[in-house]
């Protein structure tokens, strides 16, 4: 034990600080670099949506864990894998790798219809996951010194947090998490070790608090119930994977038990739609109990009520409807195609089932503004409606407090949140811990902004600078 | 026909930039990166170059760099949200009055205001 000796953690957002997209945190302490996370910004293309990589030198990364499969933390990876001099290690849960697979050439083709400045292709794709060693949840990996161990943390099929130990200091990196049961997914679990020096938390709805889910559920039936009935088409625009399927097993049991709602045909467009039916038979042991019960009557995740549509040549626009359609932000592809088709139309309608990124047309819709630009640069009149109601399956301002609470660590790094509501998050936290006698540190680096933490000898940690 | 190799700091290979004559300026440098790497509306990041022997910085856009250069690039967060210096290197008409290295491509009047999802494909300068 080096007495009086400090050692410095650091720990530096290359992508979602500050921001939603492009997740990406540095870890650096005792000579061992470690990247959590490795996605890309939905709101930007090419090389302008990777994290800030130029900050960094590749090769002197030890390991990149990835959290789960959503493009905005693992879609950088095969350019980081197979276009800088990165030659470490590569570690996420077998359905993350799994469904990464499929996610990410499906990403690829769509943003290859629309851009030329595509950063890896196929080859690129097969080749990274190669390098992709897998994990099980609660498996202890120790690579040179580095122990770590994927938790559940609800969200999509094989999200997972990580516990990192460097050194006897330990840290949780939550990825993205929630700690409410949906219809086939666990909540989010609580690693079981006794003290956490420095926990990494998404604050993606800052001091917001979600509506409870079965009301949630409720209003978006009866949204597009309305919608339907009115003569209208309703589009839904989803990642072609993960809070997809739950979506799907809400619109299956509320046509099922709605006789009047059968002639309304229910499509789910997406060319992944029968990969990942067997992916997420494969791993339905990871799923809640609910689900796993009920597998074994019928598979759920055969609906009854929705046709699946590989491409518009077998689509009729001939009456009302509902088309989930991805990209989940509507910045291209068909999801936008439908949008600019159906927005002039005031029976129409659009449900936003989930966050939407600063920059998209997602985003930007849900202004109900009188006109929208089309990919083309026409402008178009919104006539349609315009709804949000999430599922995406984040923590909200209870459920991550209270997480927090739970973890209580020394320092808190908030990442994967707009300034706004980080820093909300931030002051909401300070004045909750001000009356401790060691408050906690709550931090919200910009990207490529350093935090720096002193370590003395074990758990002794002092903040220098801030 | 002249050529300066660029690298971004993290990537593994270089490309290149041709050019007519015997050097080019830092403005046109920057702009024939973010063409051929079709970085977008460059509000969100400043771009910076650096000469990968020295290391040293181009700060000024009117300086000229000799032709056969290796180029250094790195994309960095921009000093406020949305107000990156890289936007300025779209334009192809930068402050350089006298212009010693001529771009065989133009391409800069094909950028779309609505940049974004539609990139003008522009070849690489001397394709
Ligand atoms: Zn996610
Ligand atoms: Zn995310």
């Amino acid at each position: 034990e080096g007495q009086g000796q400090t050692d410095i953690l650091k720990i530096t957002p290359l992508g979602a600080g500050n921001e939603v997209g492009r997740s990406c945190i540095l870890l650096e302490f005792k000579g061992k670099t470690i990247m959590l996370d490795c996605g890309i910004h939905p709101a930007y293309t090419g090389l302008s949506s990777l994290p800030f990589f130029d900050e960094i030198d590749p090769s002197e990364i030890d390991i990149v864990l990835i959290t789960h499969f959503h493009l905005d933390h693992a879609a950088s990876l095969p350019y980081f894998l197979e276009k800088t001099t990165f030659k470490g290690r590569v570690f996420m849960t077998h359905p993350t790798k799994a469904i990464y697979k499929w996610l990410i050439s499906d990403y690829m083709k769509v943003s290859n219809v629309v851009v030329d400045d595509i950063l890896y292709d196929e080859r690129d794709i097969i080749n990274s996951c190669d390098k992709i060693e897998t994990i099980d949840y609660h498996q202890e990996v120790e690579v040179e010194g580095i122990k770590f161990t994927g938790y559940n943390a609800g969200h999509v099929i094989g999200a997972a947090m990580f516990l990192i130990e460097i050194a006897s200091i330990k840290l949780l990196y939550t990825g993205d998490y929630s700690r409410e049961e949906d219809r086939h997914l666990m909540a989010a679990e609580k690693p079981n070790n006794l003290y956490t020096d420095i926990m990494i938390c998404e604050s993606t709805y800052g001091v917001q608090s979600l509506e409870p889910r079965l009301e949630r559920e409720a209003r978006f039936t009866k949204i597009i119930k309305d919608i339907v009935q009115r003569g209208g088409r309703c589009l839904i625009p989803v990642f072609a994977l993960g809070r997809a399927q739950e979506i799907l097993l809400i619109l299956d049991e509320f046509w099922q038990e709605n006789l009047e709602l059968h002639s309304i045909p229910i499509y789910y467009a997406s060319s992944l739609a029968k990969k990942c039916m067997a992916i997420y038979q494969t791993y339905i042991n990871m799923m809640n109990a609910k689900i796993r019960k009920q597998y074994k009557v019928s598979n759920p995740f055969v609906f009854k009520h929705i046709s699946y549509l590989k491409n518009m040549e077998h689509f009729d626009d001939v009456g009302p409807c509902v088309m989930m359609a991805s990209p989940g932000m509507l910045q291209n592809g068909l999801s936008r195609e439908l949008l600019e088709m159906w927005c002039i139309d005031k029976r129409n309608g659009l449900v936003i089932p989930g966050y939407v990124v600063e920059g998209t047309m997602g985003k930007t819709i849900l202004s109900e503004p009188d006109e929208i630009v089309s990919v083309t640069g026409a402008k178009l009149p919104r006539k349609l409606s315009v709804h949000y109601i999430s599922f995406s399956a984040h923590v909200d301002y209870t459920q991550n407090s209270r997480f927090i609470e739970l973890i209580n660590p020394s320092h808190l790094i908030l990442v994967h949140g707009d300034a706004n509501e980080m820093g909300r998050l931030r002051s909401a936290l300070q004045s909750k811990y001000a009356e401790k006698e060691h408050p906690m540190q709550i931090y919200t680096p910009k990207n490529c902004e350093t935090i720096e933490l002193h370590f003395k000898g074990k758990k002794q940690a002092k903040v220098i600078g801030e | 026909m002249s050529v300066i190799y660029y690298k971004f700091k993290s990537a593994k290979d270089y490309d290149t930039v041709t050019f007519d004559g015997i050097s080019l300026s830092v403005f046109d440098l920057k702009h024939e990166i973010m063409i051929s790497k079709k970085l977008g509306k460059g509000t969100d990041f400043d771009l910076s170059v650096y000469n990968a022997q020295t290391g040293e910085e181009y700060t000024d856009d009117l300086a000229t760099i000799p032709r056969n250069t290796s180029i250094i690039v790195r994309r960095v967060p921009p000093e406020r949200p949305g107000k990156g210096n890289a936007q300025k290197y779209l334009s192809a008409s930068g402050p350089v009055t006298h212009v010693i290295g001529r771009r065989v491509a133009n391409t800069s009047k094909n950028v779309p205001s609505i940049g974004k999802n539609k990139i003008v494909t522009t070849n690489k300068t001397g394709q």
